[in-house]
Order: C-alpha cells, then sequence, then structure tokens
C-alpha cells in the first residue's frame, strides 16, 4: 500500500500550495490503497502488457480513476501522451466525438514495445448516453489489436450489456476507515500537520470512505485553523457537530422535547441549513449503537421524508422541529396521546 | 471509528524539515515512474519470461480464440444450422431455389456474447462465402472533429452507396471491404454489424429507404444481407426510477423494431433468428477446452502458470448468462496472476470468493445474488444456540419502550450500511431483486406484509426529483425494513433467489406493444374508421385469432400480421423465471431445461399459423402467387 517517498519529493516548498489531492495522487499502482486482489491483477498487467478492456466501478473517491492513469503510465511510460485519449463527461462524448476522435484516435499509429497498446480511458463513462456507447462498441472490438479500453464509472450498470461484455468488470469496494486513517497520517506527518485523534475521527466522519474528500477536508482544516481537531474540521466542512445531533437523538429517545428543540434552535441560530443539519442526522442515525433496530428504522424513515421535503424547498426550522416531534413521539407512551 | 494512534498531539512543528531538494516539479515528476517500473520488475523476476511469451501474441483471448470451424461453435446445433440453411437457401439455384427471392435480409438478435458473430463468420467460411462488412468510416478528408466543411459526404449517403455497389457491381473492390476468405469467391455476403446512427431520424429514414431499395434490388446481381443487433436493453429497463425516464430510456436501446423499416418488419424479405443466451454445458466444453489449448502453450516453455481451479472456472461460468465473451474476459483477467492454488486450503476458497467478488462480471452476478441472500435469509444472533460458540454472545442491545415490544428482534447480523456500499447496482434493481423474492421466506401473511410495506415506502424515496439523493435511504429503508418484518430465523426450505420477472415482462410488453402498432398501421391504411390502440388490444384478439388479416390487395395480400403477444394470453399464476442461479443454491441452472428452450423456445415472427406442417421452422412466410409448396 502507500509507500511515501515517491510523493516526498514533489513536496519541495513551494510558493503556491497544490491542492494535497493532487499532490499525494498515487503515481503507481503501488500506491494505491485498498482493493489488494484487484490492484494485484493491474500490477501484473502493467508489467507485463496485454492489458484487456476493464470497467472499473465503485463509490466516489476509491481510487478508480487514479488506478487507471497509474495503470497507463505503467504501461506507456513515456509514451503516455500519444497513447492516451481520454475523455471525462465534461468532454463532449456525443456519438460524433465516439465516431470520429475515439475512432481516429484508435487508427492512430503510435509506435509501442510489443505487449503494449494505447489506451482510451473514458471517466465516468455512466454518463454517456446510450447512443455513444452503441457507437463505441465496435471500435472497441475492431481496433482491440491496438487499443484497449479503460472506463471508469459509478454503477455498471448504466453501462449497455454489450459493452459489459466486451469488458472484464472490476469492482472497487469502499475504502476502510482504517485505511482512509492510515493515509491521512502519512500526510500529516509530511506536512507537518498539528492534529489530534478527534480530528481524524471528525474526518473520517465527514468523508464517508472518500479519500478524497477526506484529503480535502484535512488540508481545509490545516490551512485554515493550523490544527486538525474535532470541532475545527467540523467548522470547516460546515457541518454540525455530530456530538450536539447525538445529543438531540438521545434527546428524542428520552422524549424529551424541550431539551431537543433548544438543540435544534441553537443549531439553526448558529446558521446551519436544514440539508446540513438533516444529512447529518441521518449520519448520525444510521451508525448510532445506542438505538435499538425498529427505533432506528422508524427514524431513518421519519428522517427520510424530511430530507425529501426540504429538498422539494421547504428548508425551514418548522420542518426540522416537525422531524424532532415525530420522532419524540415515537419512543412516547401512547396514553399519553389519549384524550 | 477511533483512530489507531492515541498520540493525543503530534510533535511540535521542526524547525527545518526539507523534503528533497528543491527540485522542479516538472522533473521530479516523471522521477518516480521510472524507479517504479525497475522496481516492480526486479520485484518478481519469475514473471518477467510471462511478458516475452505473451509479447508474441498479445491478442485478446477473444480474437485469439475465435472459432474457426462449426465444432468449435458453442452455439446450439439447431440454431447453426437454421443459420446455414437460410445461408444455403440463398445461394440455390435448385429446386428451392423459389427461396432465393425472399433471401434478402437476415437480422440476428439475441444477448450480447451469444456467438452471433462468430456464428455467421465460421458458416460464411465453411460455405465458403465472401463477407463484405460495412464499417462506420470517420471522414476521409479531414479525419478531425471540428472541421465541418461543407462537401462532403455524408455518412449515411455513403452507406447507401456502399449498398447499391455491394448489390450491383459484385466485382468491384470496396474501399470498406474486408474479405475474410483468401481466396475471393464469386458467393458474398454484405454484414452489417456497425449500423449507422439510427437513433437520429434522419439517418434511421435514410437507412429504412436503403434498406428498402435493397430488398427490392433483383437477386440476380445482389447479394443477401446479415444484420446483427444484439439486445441493449438493462441500460433502459434498470428498474425504472419512475415511469418518466423509464419511457425515454427506453428509446436510447437498439432493436430490430428500430432498424428495420416498418413494413419490412413482417416481410417475407425479412427473417429473423433470435440467439438465446449459451447454454452452460456449451459454454463449459467450449471454455475447457480453451484453457486447455492455452495453458498447454504456456506450459510447453515453463510450468509456471496453471490453469485455473475447476470450482474458479464454474463460478465464472454460472455468473455469466450465458455470455462467452464476458466468460473468457474475466477468465483472462483473473489468470493474469497465479490462483490461489498453492495456499492452505481454508484460506483457498476465501480467497477465491474474495477475487471473485472484487471482480463481479455482470450485474446479474454472484455479488448481487450474495446481498440478496444476506438480506433474505435475516441471520441474527441466537439463531442457532450451537453458534453462540463460534460467533461470541449476543451483543448487548438497547431495549425499546414497553409498548413498542412487539417489535424487538435479537440483534441481526446483517448491517444495511455496509450492504449500501457493497451494492453493485442501483437501489431500483436491488429492491426489484427483494421484491421477486421475498415471498419465500416469509411464513406469515404478517411477515408479507411487512416487507410489502417497507417496500412500497423505499420507494416513494424515488419519486422526487432527485432520487440519487435519496437513494441512500430507500436502501436502508428497504434492506433494513425487510430484514425487520422477515421471521427470525427464516426457515430453510431450499429456496431459490431467481431473476425478476419483470425483465421478461417488460420485454413481452415491448413485442405486444409492436404488434398492436402493426395492426394500427395496418387498419390505418386500409383508411377504415380510426381504432385506438386499446381497442385493438382488448377487443380485436378474437377476430385475429380466427385468422383475419386486414386485406390490403396487391403485393401485401396474405402477409400474416403476429397478434400472438396480446391476442391470445393465457392466465397462468405459476409463472417463473427460472433461469437465474441464486447464492445459496450453488448450481440452479439445470442444464436440460437450458437447451430444452433453446431448442424450442423461440417463435418465429412471422409465422404462427401452420401447425406442425415443416420438419423444422420456417423462418418466413411467402406470397400466394409464388406457388411454393409446402414440403
Amino acid at each position: 500500500m502507500a509507500s511515501s517517498s515517491k510523493a516526498t519529493e514533489l513536496t519541495a516548498a513551494e510558493a503556491y500550495e497544490l491542492p494535497w489531492v493532487e499532490k499525494y495522487r498515487p503515481l503507481s499502482l503501488d500506491d494505491v490503497v485498498g482493493n489488494t486482489d484487484t490492484i494485484d491483477r493491474l500490477k501484473v498487467i502493467a508489467k507485463d502488457g496485454n492489458c484487456p478492456h476493464i470497467i472499473i466501478s465503485g463509490m466516489p473517491g476509491i481510487g478508480k480513476t487514479t488506478s487507471i492513469h497509474c495503470l497507463a503510465h505503467a504501461l506507456l511510460g513515456d509514451a503516455y501522451k500519444e497513447g492516451v485519449l481520454e475523455l471525462n463527461a465534461s468532454d463532449e462524448r456525443g456519438i460524433d466525438v465516439v465516431r470520429n476522435k475515439i475512432k481516429a484516435f484508435a487508427q492512430k499509429k503510435v509506435t509501442l514495445p510489443p505487449g503494449r497498446h494505447k489506451i482510451v480511458i473514458l471517466d465516468e463513462a455512466d454518463s454517456m448516453t446510450g447512443g455513444a456507447q452503441q457507437a463505441m462498441r465496435r471500435t472497441m472490438e475492431v481496433y482491440s489489436n491496438s487499443t484497449r479500453f479503460a472506463l471508469a464509472c459509478n454503477t455498471s450498470n448504466k453501462i449497455i450489456e454489450p459493452i459489459q461484455s466486451r469488458c472484464a468488470i472490476l469492482r472497487y469496494s469502499k475504502l476502510t476507515d482504517a485505511e482512509i486513517l492510515k493515509r491521512l497520517v502519512e500526510i500529516c506527518r509530511i506536512e507537518d500537520v498539528q492534529y489530534n485523534d478527534e480530528g481524524l475521527a471528525a474526518l473520517i466522519f465527514t468523508s464517508e470512505g472518500d479519500m478524497r474528500q477526506a484529503i480535502n477536508n484535512l488540508q481545509s482544516t490545516w490551512s485554515g485553523f493550523g490544527f486538525v481537531s474535532g470541532t475545527n474540521v467540523f467548522k470547516v466542512c460546515d457541518q454540525p457537530h455530530p456530538v450536539a445531533i447525538q445529543a438531540i437523538i438521545r434527546s428524542c429517545q428520552a422524549g424529551n422535547i424541550e431539551a431537543a428543540l433548544e438543540k435544534l434552535t441553537e443549531l439553526w441560530d448558529q446558521g446551519y441549513s436544514a440539508v446540513d443539519i438533516v444529512t447529518t442526522i441521518f449520519r448520525v442515525v444510521k451508525s448510532f449503537n445506542e438505538l435499538p433496530e425498529y427505533t432506528k428504522l422508524e427514524f431513518i424513515k421519519e428522517i427520510g421524508w424530511t430530507h425529501m421535503r426540504i429538498l422539494e424547498g421547504v428548508g425551514t426550522i418548522v420542518q426540522l422541529a416537525g422531524l424532532i416531534a415525530r420522532l419524540c413521539k415515537f419512543n412516547m407512551k401512547p396514553e399519553l396521546f389519549q384524550l | 471509528m477511533a483512530p489507531a494512534r492515541n498520540a493525543s498531539r503530534t510533535k511540535p512543528k521542526p524547525s527545518t524539515l526539507n523534503f528533497g531538494s528543491k527540485s522542479g516539479a516538472g522533473t521530479s515528476k516523471t522521477k518516480p515512474l521510472s524507479q517504479v517500473s525497475v522496481s516492480v520488475g526486479v520485484d518478481k523476476g519469475k514473471n518477467k519470461q510471462v511478458a516475452s511469451v505473451t509479447a508474441g501474441d498479445d491478442r485478446l483471448w477473444v480474437e485469439r480464440y475465435r472459432p474457426d470451424t462449426r465444432d468449435e461453435l458453442a452455439v446450439h446445433k439447431n440454431k447453426v444450422e437454421e443459420v446455414a440453411r437460410w445461408l444455403t437457401e440463398a445461394y440455390s439455384e435448385s429446386s428451392h431455389g423459389k427461396f432465393k427471392k425472399y433471401r434478402r435480409i437476415l437480422t440476428l438478435t439475441g444477448p450480447s456474447g451469444a456467438g452471433k458473430t462468430a456464428t455467421i463468420r465460421v458458416l460464411a467460411k465453411a460455405l465458403d462465402i465472401q463477407l463484405v462488412e460495412w464499417k462506420n468510416s470517420i471522414d476521409d478528408i479531414h479525419g478531425g472533429v471540428d472541421s465541418a466543411i461543407g462537401d462532403r459526404e455524408s455518412l449515411i449517403s455513403k452507406f447507401n452507396n456502399f449498398l447499391n455497389r455491394a448489390s450491383a457491381y459484385g466485382a468491384l473492390e470496396f474501399t470498406s471491404t474486408s474479405s475474410s476468405a483468401s481466396s475471393p469467391s464469386n458467393k458474398r455476403l454484405i454484414l452489417l454489424e456497425d449500423l449507422p446512427n439510427i437513433l437520429h431520424t434522419a439517418t434511421r429514414d435514410a437507412f429504412h429507404i436503403a434498406l428498402e431499395q435493397f430488398v427490392l434490388a433483383p437477386t440476380s446481381t445482389s447479394c443477401p444481407l446479415v444484420i446483427i443487433v444484439s439486445d441493449a436493453g438493462t441500460r433502459g429497463e434498470s428498474g425504472g426510477d419512475n415511469g418518466a425516464s423509464w419511457r425515454s430510456r427506453v428509446n436510447d436501446a437498439i432493436d430490430v423494431r428500430m432498424v428495420l423499416p416498418k413494413h419490412l418488419q413482417n416481410s417475407p424479405y425479412v427473417a429473423d433468428i433470435t440467439f438465446n443466451p449459451i447454454a452452460i454445458t456449451y459454454l463449459r466444453r467450449a471454455v475447457h477446452s480453451l484453457l486447455s489449448k492455452h495453458f498447454a502453450s504456456l506450459a510447453s516453455s515453463y510450468g509456471h502458470n496453471r490453469p485455473p481451479s475447476q470450482d474458479f472456472v464454474d463460478s465464472v461460468l454460472e455468473s455469466s448468462n450465458g455470455d462467452i465473451r464476458s466468460v473468457l474476459m474475466t477468465l483472462q483477467f483473473a489468470t493474469v496472476v497465479d490462483l490461489p492454488n498453492t495456499r492452505k486450503k481454508g484460506e483457498k476458497a476465501k480467497r477465491t470468493a474474495a477475487i471473485l467478488q472484487s471482480m463481479t462480471q455482470r450485474e446479474h452476478s454472484l455479488q448481487l445474488f450474495h446481498l440478496l441472500g444476506k438480506i433474505l435469509y435475516n441471520k441474527r444472533y441466537g439463531d442457532d444456540p450451537l453458534d453462540e460458540a463460534e460467533e461470541g454472545p449476543m451483543p448487548s442491545a438497547p431495549q425499546l419502550p414497553n409498548h413498542l415490544m412487539e417489535y424487538y428482534r435479537r440483534p441481526s447480523k446483517v448491517d444495511p450500511k455496509v450492504l449500501y456500499a457493497d451494492s453493485p447496482v442501483d437501489t431500483s434493481l436491488m429492491t426489484l431483486y427483494v421484491h421477486q423474492n421475498y415471498t419465500q421466506f416469509c411464513d406469515e401473511i404478517d411477515h408479507a406484509r411487512g416487507v410489502c410495506e417497507w417496500l412500497a415506502m423505499s420507494d416513494l424515496y424515488s419519486s422526487n426529483d432527485m432520487p440519487g439523493l435519496t437513494s441512500e435511504y430507500a436502501f436502508y429503508v428497504m434492506s433494513a425494513g425487510t430484514i425487520h418484518s422477515l421471521p427470525s430465523p427464516v426457515p430453510r426450505r431450499s429456496q431459490k433467489t431467481v431473476k425478476p420477472e419483470w425483465f421478461e415482462a417488460v420485454r413481452k410488453t415491448r413485442i405486444a406493444e409492436g404488434q398492436v402498432e402493426d395492426i394500427g398501421n395496418r387498419l390505418s391504411t386500409l383508411a377504415v374508421v380510426h381504432v385506438s390502440r386499446s381497442a385493438i388490444g382488448t377487443e380485436m384478439g378474437k377476430i385475429l385469432q380466427l385468422g383475419w388479416v386486414p386485406d390490403l390487395g396487391q403485393g401485401w395480400e396474405k402477409e400474416k400480421i403476429g397478434h400472438d403477444a396480446f391476442s391470445n394470453l393465457p392466465f397462468d399464476p405459476h409463472s417463473t423465471v427460472s433461469h437465474q442461479g441464486g447464492s445459496s443454491a450453488p448450481n440452479p441452472v439445470t442444464l436440460d431445461e437450458d437447451e430444452e428452450r433453446d431448442a424450442f423456445d423461440t417463435t418465429p415472427r412471422s409465422e404462427p399459423a401452420e401447425p406442425g406442417a415443416m420438419p423444422m421452422r420456417v423462418i418466413s412466410g411467402w406470397f400466394r402467387e409464388d406457388d411454393i409448396e409446402e414440403y
């Protein structure tokens, strides 16, 4: 996994600072975190060549694009520039582009060592239209002698069947907290960041398995406050502190609506938006061990409803207070409500 | 969530800490790369030989082991025979030569990887037919995308010319010709696989006109045409986020109905042969012969790469849905590294499973059924007192208040959060699978009611404008709600989890809708009263079954229109889709069933009548005045 020796060379003090996500983006497959089984295979392919068409699918921020880049660099080395065509969702990728640009690239002659092929990288491939994907499938087949495709996407079922059929499909699983933590600690060490444990825990909580977000938040907290503590992280991420939310939930469970509403008002007065608050409530509740299974299920159902209303435009404190009230009522004796 | 490190505060900032010299970013960027390639090479030197071997032949397995003879094809014999028959008839000059006139267009449809292209190529070779293949060319003049200058030939007019030339002047060499036979034969066959962009209406119309002209060209100077269309359904049918988007997505998919002009679809000039997913017996045979060939060629030079274990191949095959190309891709990728044969036994199974999991092949794959099993088997602590020794004591759970005690459940071993992260498909598709299968796991009507209620609730979360933002709620409520409502422990009665019938239903709906539309068109050409779609669908079925055909006069006279998909719908309370395996039952796909399906399932497009008249099914009809006798 991550050995940071290569990244170290980049850390020469610079006048302006690169985003750490870029600065510490792994350059070789050895540095990519997690999913060892799949990456081991990619490493061998990187060495031996003859890369099949691949689709890598998985959540954001778990290294899909990074691994494809690493693979392409390892395979092509100096020829990367001529040998790789990269298109992502921001590029135009309609049928025309597929038909002309990709095909022209596939027909292009590039001198490569044996076992090496040109690579077409299609990032966020699930956002391509069905027609564009259709237009691509023959190209994949006809030019497979000289060109291989590497696709990254969030869910593979947005890729049409004929393309799935032509690719080896690799699924990246979510990074574990430990894997993210390890990387964060490394970066902290190299960048000489001051932190405490709550700070790192908060980073992991807010990132939800997304390495990119974790590193971004780390950098923002560090450059904003000069110290990575739990409170600072939540301030930077502009999210209510989960401890405050936990207190609300505990009050709800005890049926103490006054206390719960008081804490809610406090958060509201601090300027958090309804979406922020409801999102954090959801995150807290789904991993809150003090709730019995059924309570959790009913709570999440209610939170979901409120979230939907807020998304539809009614981001008011009334909605949140209503949510709190319903949560409180759930645990109170029904007799109390009888007239 | 607590970090492993317990140093609550790191060392104070050191005064100077220079990492590397102040080398420019440009040079240092390339440096690590070269380092890497060197260090890796040294690391595992034994694999170096592989490079030299694979370098000799770096094609994909799919290309390298393309079948050459009919025996090597993994397709069902009858299917190959059908195609071969069509081809022979198309070129025959003998007594059956009357058919020749109608053997103009053959469409091969079916899921991808079912061997459509391979069959045509093999047969063409065997029958000594030269394949002339159309490829969408990029712009010859500029090659670029942005430089659209006035007088260039549009793609569709190129296509038109291609068809005309291929029909009229057989001897010419075309720019887009790829002759598969080394010695040019005078029998030619046009192969259309790379279709022009028929999603674009104007292009589609032009394409249709081209096909119509082609059909009418005299056979003496022309040659038959084969169109290969693979089903690309899933994208449009992935569970349907909601009605509206489903409709619009369906139009994305290309199917036969779109490729062919309307009145060619049922005409005798067009025949359609549908390929089924390859039956697993054929698949296994083909894969094994391929693997032994592959590894024999490797082993002769050195003995390090071992073929993958039987179990591994089997599980890949099972999850492949009969898609041979996908199997080969997966296997090629998997065997890059030695599979864990040499490791200790207990570990081996685990590792194999892990590898498989990380390479989930298709959507309807092991992973999905694995998750489904996790939800539906609803394992909880204390299900079996004997297990307690292994899994440790039941974790203490917080209590529910008294009035809710009926909802108490023993702590679950399944965490919906983890399931959400592991799910290879989107929430609506997962919900569809649960919905298809949950009843087998319920004991009482109350259990089923509970699951239903939660599924309905989960569906509501996807009903807003931004289903993406609330899909996690939908998933949580779906999985946790199901888990909570199912009995505990779930009774074991060898349940089989299956693929949702929904897909089959949608397929049938589309066929039926198409037929209704055809008949509607026919009626409106007759210029009788306008008959609404619903009237055709609900009231005309009986009339059509009696054999009444709207009489158009002239050439269309007795051409039959299919109506079986909506005119005759027997009630079948036990219809289940039986072709997908489950995670719990390791080998649910019985082979016979599959082969049977392969042989008898497909109903001919335009030949519903005359039962039992043919020894094998006749692909399409003919006009009455042609005086062709049934044989």
